[in-house]
């Protein structure tokens, strides 16, 4: 019998299994989900600020020749879906976010940073059971060793969609001369914007954040063999709520620092929302071992029970109800919101635990909303960045709005009637309180004035902060 | 022995794992009297009706979206497969089953979407009051029933709802300045006054009473005029007589307003038409007017607020006399669905 790795790996090698990613939340589920964190995000707000009348509608375009490889990713979704545009890259602002939001696992090799385990502090850690290894490869399951954990992937410059792509795309969108270079630059911080929601948005799922990477390898269609292999939580919200039915997002407080949304000790939606999600609820491999509970006494269960914990939360309370946990169908544990966490049964003597459809819906309709609220504030953080500018003695002074700057570097634009743009002035800013004058700068004939703010907040976060005045 | 099984079953799996990805069971019923799951590759039949008169609805966008994965361990979009169709005179339509499944992929999902301006649109997987997963979609003799589009309805929200990509954007691109209107207002859409019950066009006429007083021996293709949607005051049914000209057409085009302005936009009509001719026999106000073929009947009820245009060509409605004859109809429709109280209120 230890010859049936060694075959399914020979078969293997003759399919040529190739390498898939581990994904995320369905493409319906993560753009439905960056459309109520937009809603609730004040992205409609932040648009009109920039000078875009048309909000979440303005039209914006990213000429197809321009970036084939986003055109590319984007021919594989139907237009049904709301973020594909039209033949000339033409699609609304909040569009172009879902696009985002909906290509952030567009290269296989991106899916595997979307993972961590808030315990471990570590990324994706495929299988490394003999058994599960080889039944991927014969399915052509297979899938990256390691992924970079998300938090990490998020801010690093190797993704172009990252926060450093997101912060250099936002930059152009105010400093580039005509409308249309703008407008394209602008859509490019919102693609990257919206995937960096979908990275954060992952976090919400349970089997993402406490390490549980078989969750990945469940057979999803009728067809045992056909391949057909993900996450059985995440397609069932999918068919459960697609991108329309996505409820809208919970108040989520706001945060300092980027790194904070993703992870972060606290309790409730204070802290980051990978432990929000690992800890609150178990995952379909992470739920307690079963364990013989028969001639535990009442005082010996809640022991028994700790040891079959596979993570340190979340805790079942210490007298589990056994009376009605010996019922053929079992009982419910939920939580102090009456939110399902799992069923379990007692069975001659030995304790079980197993996730239905149904407790799995209960969950997502916990999860989905929380997870959406983080995505709403980190598109608030991600804006935060204004400025106040006006007009004095013929003089563009800038200052801090909102919240205090670090060091940067102050651009003042001048735009004329057309809407081109030209510096007029540049300054070297080191610390600014709120309210505080970030500099001036004389500026000639125009029809406003433009003042970004490219640099550091407070905190040290990298920040991009606009402000605009009318000419006299 | 036991290594030869052993061997039979790595043959088993690896032929079950060459074989073409397995098409993902329909979320949806073949027909609707039916408890069998439909094929994800259709074909697709159905009619779309008026869902306030159960008229049908002719030349309403069809947009049929096939949808494909690859990979395991969760799938990744590998494309898409549209069909564009619109419905006949009928309100039928019919989209061919998909040819080819794209090799190395698996077909994951079907989405229907019906678009006609002046309805609410249609999808197979949502409904648009409050975005739930519709459960009533059929795969063939699929009956769509449009709403009819209210004044409160939101444009911004429909857009989201009817999502993107060029065919879409051409269609509803009308909707993005609403949506932006919208948005920028500070308490969403405007809704009507509601001074008085709704009322739509449609309510007004149908097609047995053009029948009835024409003769008219064909059939019509029914739904609001293209000109505007419809607002809370204002509100239009366009009933075009299949295979003819415009001459053989009749429509109705009704405004809601305060009696003041509602007096102001008849003496607009009054001074603009063509031929006008004050005949003051129906309503507090009427007249008949004739151009290019096109006979019409305007009229005011100031109580209510209400003015009418009927107009219908000259091939059906040769005299005045039969514009006057509907136009009565219809004023005595809108007395019976919005009675009025001895103080000229509301009931």
């Amino acid at each position: 019998m230890k010859r049936w790795p060694a075959l399914f790996l020979v078969a293997s090698l003759a399919l040529g299994a190739r390498p898939a990613p581990a994904h995320a939340w369905e493409t319906s589920t993560h753009v439905g989900m960056a459309e109520q964190a937009a809603l609730a995000g004040g992205l409609d707000a932040w648009l009109r600020a920039l000078g875009l009348r048309g909000g979440l509608f303005e039209p914006l375009t990213i000429p197809p020749a321009d970036a084939p490889e986003l055109f590319a990713a984007l021919a594989n979704h139907s237009a049904i879906d709301g973020f594909v545009p039209d033949l000339r890259g033409q699609q609304a602002a909040l569009a172009w976010l879902l696009a985002g939001a909906a290509l952030a696992d567009a290269n296989p090799t991106w899916a595997a940073n979307h993972f961590y385990d808030a315990d471990r502090k570590v990324g994706w850690r495929a299988p490394t059971g003999l058994v599960d290894r080889a039944r991927a490869k014969v399915e052509g399951v297979a899938a990256a060793r390691a992924g970079v954990a998300a938090p990490d992937w998020a801010a690093s410059g190797d993704n172009p969609l990252g926060l450093p792509g997101f912060i250099d795309q936002y930059d152009k969108a105010i400093r580039a001369a005509t409308p249309g270079e703008r407008g394209r630059h602008l859509a490019g911080a919102l693609v990257a914007a919206g995937a960096m929601l979908h990275v954060l948005g992952d976090l919400g799922s349970p089997s993402r954040t406490r390490g549980d990477s078989a969750a990945f390898f469940d057979p999803l269609g009728d067809a045992a063999f056909a391949g057909d292999r993900g996450s059985r939580f995440e397609r069932l919200v999918a068919i459960g709520w697609g991108r329309l039915g996505v409820p809208a997002a919970a108040d989520v407080p706001a945060r300092t620092h980027f790194r904070d949304f993703f992870t972060g000790a606290g309790t409730g939606t204070t802290g980051g929302l990978a432990e929000w999600s690992a800890h609150r609820f178990f995952s379909e491999h992470t739920l307690p071992r079963a364990s013989e509970v028969g001639r535990a006494t009442r005082t010996q269960l809640p022991a028994v029970i700790a040891r079959s914990l596979v993570r340190p939360q979340p805790t079942p309370p210490r007298l589990l109800s056994m009376v009605v946990a010996t019922q053929p169908q079992g009982t419910t544990l939920r939580d102090a919101t009456g939110v399902c966490l799992a069923h379990y049964r007692k069975d001659r003597g030995v304790l079980s635990w197993w996730l239905d459809d149904s407790c799995e819906l209960d969950q997502a309709a916990a999860i989905l909303p929380v997870a959406a609220g983080y995505q709403a504030a980190l598109l608030r953080w991600l804006g935060r960045g204004q400025l106040a500018v006006s007009v004095v003695d013929g003089a563009v002074q800038v200052r801090a709005r909102g919240s205090a700057l670090g060091a940067g570097e102050l651009t003042v634009l001048t735009e004329d009637g057309r809407g081109v743009r030209a510096a007029a002035g540049t300054a070297k800013v080191t610390t600014v309180a709120d309210g505080a004058l970030v500099g001036a700068v004389q500026v000639g004939a125009g029809r406003s004035a433009v003042a970004v703010f490219r640099g550091v907040d407070a905190a040290g976060e990298p920040i991009v902060a606009v402000g605009a005045v009318e000419l006299p | 022995m036991a290594v030869r099984r052993l061997c039979l079953s790595a043959v088993v799996v690896a032929v079950a794992a060459c074989a073409a990805p397995t098409p993902r069971t329909a979320t949806f019923r073949v027909r609707p009297d039916d408890v069998v799951a439909g094929d994800l590759r259709g074909p697709y039949t159905g009619r779309v009706v008026d869902g306030a008169n159960q008229t049908p609805v002719a030349g309403a966008l069809v947009y049929a979206s096939w949808s494909f994965t690859s990979g395991a361990v969760l799938p990744v979009a590998a494309g898409a497969h549209d069909e564009v169709v619109s419905t006949d005179a009928t309100g039928h339509y019919r989209i061919a089953a998909l040819a080819t499944i794209p090799p190395g992929t698996r077909l994951a999902d079907f989405r229907l979407l019906i678009y006609k301006r002046g309805f609410v649109a249609y999808r197979s997987d949502r409904r648009f009051a409050d975005f739930s997963a519709r459960r009533d979609f059929a795969q063939l003799d699929n009956i769509v029933e449009l709403d009819r589009w209210r004044p409160e309805d939101s444009h911004a929200r429909h857009l989201r709802f009817v999502g993107g990509g060029g065919v879409v954007a051409a269609v509803t691109g009308w909707e993005t300045d609403e949506a932006i209107a919208e948005l920028t207002r500070p308490q969403g859409p405007q809704v009507a006054a509601g001074r008085g019950p709704a009322l739509v066009a449609a309510q007004l006429l149908t097609e047995a009473d053009i029948v009835e007083r024409t003769k008219y021996d064909g059939r019509f293709e029914t739904g609001p005029l293209g000109d505007e949607p419809d607002t809370s005051t204002y509100s239009s049914q366009h009933y075009k007589a299949l295979g003819h000209e415009q001459t053989w057409d009749v429509a109705v085009r009704m405004w809601r307003l305060s009696p003041a302005e509602a007096l102001e936009r008849y003496d607009e009509l009054r001074s603009g038409l063509p031929g006008v001719e004050e005949r003051d026999d129906i309503a507090s106000k009427s007249l008949r007017a004739l151009e290019n073929d096109i006979n019409a009947v305007v009229f005011l009820d100031g109580q209510r607020g209400v003015v009418v245009v009927l107009t219908c060509g000259v091939a059906l409605c040769p005299k005045g006399d039969t514009v006057s004859e509907l136009a009565q109809l219809i004023h005595g429709r809108i007395r019976d669905l919005w009675p009025l109280t001895t103080a000229g209120g509301t009931p």
